[in-house]
C-alpha cells in the first residue's frame, strides 16, 4: 500500500571555480543551487539578502562581472570562471566605496535590508554613467526596492558621490 | 519624455545642525558592509533542521480529513504537525499579539494555535513539515493530503453584515465582531445650526505592509530548559504568556531574542506557523527554522479595509459645526486587531480640526481575508483619508481655499479638543493634552514648499508632447496621539571597568534608528561620546519589560528610560566615589564622563576599576544603573498615554494623463512636528519614508480579492512604489520646538508623514480633474473613471 518515495536530491553537480571578492571559490555545485544560496550558505557572506526570492525586489544584487544580476535567480554555475562582487567585498583594504560612506551620511538606509543591493545596484550605475541625472538614476534603481522609503536619501547619496551636491549637503558638513 | 518645469532638488535642513545630531547612525556601518545579521543570517544551532508550514489555498473551507502519510514517508521528513497530530497541545489555544493583553483581548482573539474546523482565509495555518533540509520540507508539504469542502466566502463588510451571510465563525451566529463609539458636545444640535451639511463616503482597501525582511520567520530551540526563540518582532515580550500556555511551561523559561528587523511597519508578530515550529522542535528535539517566504509573509496580517462616511456641519463663512462619522471596519478572519483598531479609526476620525459635536459610531465585521492588525499609523490612515477629502469637498462646495478652510478650523496652540467624552456611551474626562503645535504654520510650510497658494484650480487639460494631462495640487494633515501604548519601560545602563557602557533594553530596531537614539540619549546622558555606548539586542532574558517598538513611542518611552537608566548609574557613580574616595554621595557631581569634588576629579572608569582593583572585590568589574518610564495611570480616563500631539502636513502636487487616468506626482512636500530630532537625518529619512509609502498607498497598493480568491499576494503582482514614481522635488521638514515629552524635547515621528500623503495626493487629483475619487488607491481605472463622469 505505501509506495516508496525518492528522495528530495540533488541530480547533478558541477565543477566551478568562481571569484567572490577576488578570492578564488573551486569546487562542485548542484546544477540548480542558485547564487544566492551560493553566497550565503556556502561562502557565509550573508549580505546579500532574499526578500521576494522571484527576480522582484533586488534585495540580493550582486555583480558578476560588474553587471548587477539578481542572485536569487541566478545559477551558480552560470558564475563559473566569472567574477563576483558582493556587498561584502566593496570596501577594499578596510576603505569604504565612497558609496558606502555617502549612504551612512545621508541615511540612505533605515531597516537595511534592501541596502546591498541598493549599494549594488549603484555601484554598477556608476561604474556605467558617472554623472547620472536624477531621472537615469531613478530609472536604473526601479529595480531595487526599498519599502523604508529611503528613495529621497540615496538620491542625496549618489548626488554626493557625483559631486552635484547640493548646498544642503555642504552645509551639513561644514557644520558637522 | 517627462517636461517639468517644477523645481528640482529640495529638502535643505531647515536649520544647521550640530555634530551630534548627524554623526553616523550607529547601526548603519554594519547595514552598509553587510555585517549586520538579521534573522535569516543567524547560523544556524547544531542540528538545525528546517520546517515548511502547510496553509491554506482557499478563502473558505471546511477541512474534511488531512493525511500526512505521503509527506511522512518521504526520506528525510522528521515528522508532520496537524490537527490530528498534535502531540497532546490543545488546539484551541489562541494566539495572536492581542490575545491576553488586558482582558478584553484576552476573551476576543480567535485565532487558535492550529486550524481544526475550516480555513477562514487564503494561508490559514493548517500545520507544519519538518526535514532534514529545506527542499524536502517543501517538497512534502506539498504531499500532505487534504479533502476540503468549499464555502462560499465573504469578502466585504457589506457582504458580511448582509441578512444570510455566511458565518466566519459560526458559533457567534453574526459576522459583527465589534462595535465602537466615540463623541462630544451634541452632534444634532451642531448639524441643526449648521448652514450647509456635507457628506462623503471614502473607502481604503486592505494593502500588505511588505518590509523587505518577509515576515513570520523564526529559529526555535525546545529543550528540558525551556524554549529559546528568535525571531523579527517589535514586541520581544508579548508572546511569552501564549508559548507558556500552550506548551504548558513557566514563562520564565521562554527566552525571547530579537536581532535587527528588515522593516516591520506593524506586521512582525508572533504566527501560528510560528508556534506549529516550537511544536515541532519540542516533538523532535532538535533546533527548527522556519524561513519566511514573501507569499506566507503576505499572509500574516494586513491593514484593515474601512468605509469611511461622514457628515459635516458648516457655516456658510467655512466653520465646521459638527461631524457625524459611521464606520465600516473590515477585519479580516479573525479578531486580532479588531479593538485596537477600531478604537484607534474612532479617535482619529475627527482628523486635526476644532469640532465642537462630534459623534463617531463604528462597526466591525468578520471576512475571508488575512486578518488584519496594526499598520504603520494604525487606523489612521482610513480616517485621515476620510476626513481631509471631505474637507475638501467642503471647500469647493462652499468655495473657499482648501487652505484657508483648514486654516481657520485647525485648534489653536494651547487649545483642548474637548473638556470631556463619552467613550461607548460612558462619559471621561478628556485624555488628550492641548495642542502643542502649530498645525496653521505645518499648513502654510507644505503649501509654500510646493510654490502653492493654497486656492483651487488645476491647470488644463493642457497638451504635453501627445498628452493630454491636468494638473492639481491638494493638501492635507494628520494628527496623531504622540506615543500611545501601555506598560511601563525598562532600560539598564552598565558601565564596565573600560569606561563603556551598555544599554539593556528590549526595544527592537524596525529601521528608524532605535539603537542609535538609545545611544545618543545615553552618551549625552553620562557626556560621553557615542562610541563608548554599546546597544545590547533586545532580549527578555534581561526581565527588562517594554511593551514594544510601535505606535511611535519608542522614543518618548524608552528614550526616557535610558535618560532614567543614565541617571540611576551617575547616582551609583556618586555612590561609589564616596565609598572610595570619601565624603557624602550627595557633594559628588557627576557630569562630562567623570566624578568630581572641588579640585577632585575621577574618570568613570576610574570608580569602577577602583572597586575590580580592590581585592575584596574581585570579579566586580560593573556598576549598574535601572530606569523606568511609562506616563502617568489614570484609572479614570478611557485611554491611556495620549500624552503629546504628533501632526504631520502634506502637501502635493500631481499630473493626470486624461486619457489613460495614470496619476504621476511632480512635488512633494511633508512637514512633521518631531519636537526635537535626535539624529537629523534619521529623522528627515524616516518622514521621507513614510511619505514614500503614502505615495504607494495612494497611488499602487491593494490587496485584489475576487472570484472567491486572494488574487496578487506575492511580489510580482503587488505593486509597490519605485524610485522612479518620487518626484525629485521632494521636500521632509521638520519642525524642532524641543517641546515634546521625550529626551531632549524629542516627540514621537514615524508615523506623521504617511496619513497626510494618502489625503493630499487624492486632494490634488481632485483639484486637477474636478472629480473626487473616494476610494484608495487612486488606480489609472478608477481616475479615468472619474474624468469620464466629468465629461
Ligand atoms: S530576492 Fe532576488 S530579486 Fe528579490
Ligand atoms: S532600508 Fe528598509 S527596505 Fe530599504
Amino acid at each position: 500500500m505505501t509506495e516508496t518515495l525518492e528522495p528530495v536530491a540533488t541530480v547533478q553537480t558541477l565543477p566551478v571555480s568562481i571569484s567572490v571578492n577576488g578570492q578564488e571559490w573551486s569546487g562542485e555545485v548542484p546544477v540548480e543551487e542558485v547564487l544566492l544560496d551560493f553566497l550565503r550558505l556556502r561562502l557565509g557572506l550573508t549580505g546579500s539578502k532574499r526578500s521576494c526570492n522571484s527576480e522582484v525586489c533586488g534585495a540580493c544584487t550582486v555583480l558578476v562581472d560588474g553587471r548587477p544580476v539578481s542572485a536569487c535567480n541566478y545559477l551558480a554555475f552560470e558564475a563559473g570562471g566569472r567574477a563576483v562582487t558582493t556587498v561584502e567585498g566593496l570596501a577594499v583594504d578596510g576603505r569604504l566605496d565612497p558609496i558606502q560612506e555617502a549612504f551612512v551620511d545621508q541615511v540612505a538606509a533605515q531597516c537595511g535590508f534592501c541596502t546591498s543591493g541598493q549599494l549594488m545596484a549603484t555601484r554598477a550605475l556608476l561604474d556605467e554613467n558617472p554623472t547620472p541625472t536624477y531621472d537615469q538614476m531613478a530609472e536604473w534603481l526601479s529595480g531595487n526596492i526599498c519599502r523604508c522609503g529611503t528613495y529621497p536619501a540615496i538620491a542625496r547619496a549618489i548626488a554626493q558621490v557625483t559631486r552635484a551636491t547640493t548646498a544642503e549637503h555642504e552645509s551639513i558638513h561644514e557644520e558637522a | 519624455m517627462v517636461i517639468t518645469d517644477r523645481p528640482r532638488r529640495k529638502a535643505a535642513p531647515t536649520r544647521p545642525v550640530e555634530a551630534w545630531e548627524y554623526g553616523p547612525r550607529i547601526d548603519l556601518l554594519e547595514k552598509v558592509t553587510g555585517q549586520a545579521h538579521y534573522l535569516d543570517d543567524i547560523p544556524d544551532l547544531p542540528g538545525t533542521v528546517y520546517a515548511w508550514p502547510i496553509k491554506s489555498p482557499y478563502s473558505h473551507a471546511r477541512v474534511v480529513s488531512i493525511d500526512s502519510s505521503r509527506a511522512e514517508a518521504l526520506p528525510g521528513v522528521l515528522g508532520v504537525l496537524h490537527r490530528d497530530t498534535l502531540d497532546g497541545l490543545d488546539p484551541g489555544v489562541r494566539v495572536g499579539e492581542y490575545r491576553g493583553h488586558t482582558r478584553e483581548h484576552g476573551e476576543t482573539a480567535d485565532q487558535h494555535f492550529v486550524t481544526t474546523d475550516k480555513a477562514r482565509f487564503d494561508g490559514d495555518f493548517l500545520g507544519i513539515v519538518v526535514a532534514e533540509d529545506l527542499r524536502t520540507a517543501q517538497h512534502a508539504a506539498e504531499l500532505v493530503d487534504i479533502d476540503w469542502e468549499i464555502l462560499p466566502t465573504v469578502f466585504s463588510f457589506a457582504e458580511a453584515m448582509a441578512p444570510g451571510a455566511p458565518l466566519i465563525h459560526e458559533d457567534l451566529g453574526t459576522n459583527l465582531a465589534h462595535e465602537d463609539s466615540f463623541e462630544w458636545g451634541d452632534v444634532e444640535a451642531g448639524l441643526a445650526a449648521a448652514d450647509r451639511i456635507i457628506d462623503g463616503a471614502y473607502y481604503t482597501g486592505n494593502v500588505f505592509h511588505h518590509p523587505m525582511e518577509p515576515s513570520g520567520g523564526c529559529l526555535v530551540n525546545f529543550t528540558d530548559e525551556g524554549v529559546d526563540l528568535w525571531f523579527a518582532t517589535n514586541k520581544p515580550f508579548s508572546p511569552a504568556d501564549q508559548i507558556a500556555e500552550i506548551f504548558g511551561i513557566d514563562p520564565d523559561r521562554v527566552r525571547v531574542r530579537v536581532p535587527p528587523l528588515g522593516g516591520a511597519f506593524g506586521s512582525k508578530k508572533i504566527t501560528p506557523a510560528i508556534m506549529g515550529a516550537m511544536a515541532m522542535s519540542r516533538r523532535i528535539g532538535r533546533p527548527v527554522r522556519l524561513f519566511a517566504t514573501a507569499e506566507q509573509s503576505f499572509r500574516v496580517t494586513a491593514r484593515h479595509a474601512a468605509l469611511y462616511r461622514a457628515r459635516a456641519g458648516v457655516t456658510n463663512d467655512g466653520k465646521l459645526t459638527a461631524l457625524d462619522v459611521r464606520l465600516e471596519v473590515d477585519t479580516g478572519a479573525y479578531f486580532t486587531g479588531a479593538r485596537l483598531v477600531t478604537r484607534n479609526m474612532c479617535i482619529s476620525s475627527w482628523g486635526a480640526y476644532a469640532i465642537p459635536n462630534f459623534r463617531v459610531r463604528a462597526q466591525t465585521a468578520y471576512t475571508n481575508k488575512v486578518p488584519a492588525a496594526s499598520f504603520r499609523g494604525t487606523g489612521k490612515s482610513q480616517t485621515t483619508f476620510g476626513v481631509e477629502a471631505l474637507m475638501d469637498r467642503i471647500a469647493r462646495e462652499l468655495n473657499i481655499s482648501p487652505l484657508q478652510l483648514r486654516l481657520q478650523n485647525v485648534p489653536l496652540r494651547g487649545r483642548y479638543i474637548a473638556d470631556s467624552w463619552k467613550v461607548q456611551g460612558v462619559e471621561y474626562p478628556a485624555d488628550t493634552p492641548p495642542m502643542d503645535a502649530d498645525l496653521d504654520r505645518m499648513l502654510l510650510m507644505a503649501a509654500e514648499s510646493i510654490g502653492w497658494d493654497g486656492n483651487a484650480g488645476g491647470e488644463g487639460p493642457m497638451e504635453i508632447g501627445a498628452r493630454r494631462v491636468a494638473r492639481g495640487r491638494g493638501i492635507a494633515l494628520s494628527l496623531r496621539h504622540g506615543a500611545q501604548g501601555a506598560g511601563r519601560a525598562y532600560a539598564m545602563a552598565t558601565m564596565y571597568g573600560d569606561g563603556t557602557v551598555k544599554i539593556s533594553h528590549a526595544a527592537p530596531d524596525l529601521g528608524g534608528g532605535t539603537y542609535n537614539m538609545i545611544s545618543t540619549v545615553a552618551a549625552r546622558s553620562l557626556g560621553i561620546p557615542q562610541e563608548m555606548v554599546r546597544v545590547g539586542e533586545p532580549d527578555t532574558g534581561h526581565d527588562l519589560h517594554f511593551e514594544g517598538s510601535s505606535a511611535q513611542r519608542t522614543t518618548v518611552q524608552m528614550g526616557n528610560a535610558v535618560l532614567k537608566a543614565c541617571e540611576s548609574l551617575k547616582r551609583e557613580l556618586a555612590d561609589g566615589a564616596s565609598q572610595i574616595h570619601g565624603g557624602d554621595a550627595q557633594e559628588w557631581t557627576v557630569a562630562d564622563g567623570a566624578v568630581s569634588r572641588g579640585s577632585e576629579r575621577y574618570p568613570y572608569a576610574g570608580i569602577v576599576q577602583a572597586f575590580a582593583a580592590a581585592p575584596s572585590f574581585e570579579g566586580v568589574v560593573s556598576l549598574k544603573g535601572l530606569g523606568a518610564y511609562s506616563y502617568a495611570p489614570s484609572p479614570d480616563r478611557a485611554f491611556g498615554g495620549l500624552d503629546h500631539w504628533a501632526p504631520g502636513a502634506a502637501a502635493a502636487e500631481v499630473e493626470v494623463d486624461l486619457d489613460t487616468g495614470e496619476t504621476r506626482l511632480l512635488q512633494l512636500a511633508v512637514v512633521a512636528d518631531v519636537g526635537k530630532a535626535l539624529h537629523y537625518g534619521a529623522a528627515r529619512t524616516q518622514a521621507e519614508g513614510g511619505a514614500v509609502m503614502g505615495i504607494g498607498l495612494s497611488l499602487f497598493e491593494d490587496l485584489v480579492y475576487e472570484e472567491e480568491q486572494l488574487l496578487n499576494a506575492d511580489p510580482f503582482q503587488y505593486r509597490l512604489p519605485l524610485m522612479r514614481d518620487i518626484p525629485e522635488a521632494f521636500d521632509a521638514m521638520l519642525i524642532e520646538n524641543g517641546d515634546g515629552p521625550g529626551p531632549f524635547g524629542s516627540k514621537g515621528m514615524s508615523q506623521t508623514s504617511l496619513p497626510a500623503t494618502i489625503p493630499a495626493v487624492a486632494n490634488a487629483i481632485y483639484d486637477a480633474i474636478g472629480v473626487q475619487v473616494t476610494s484608495v488607491p487612486f488606480t489609472p481605472e478608477k481616475v479615468l473613471s472619474a474624468v469620464r463622469q466629468q465629461g
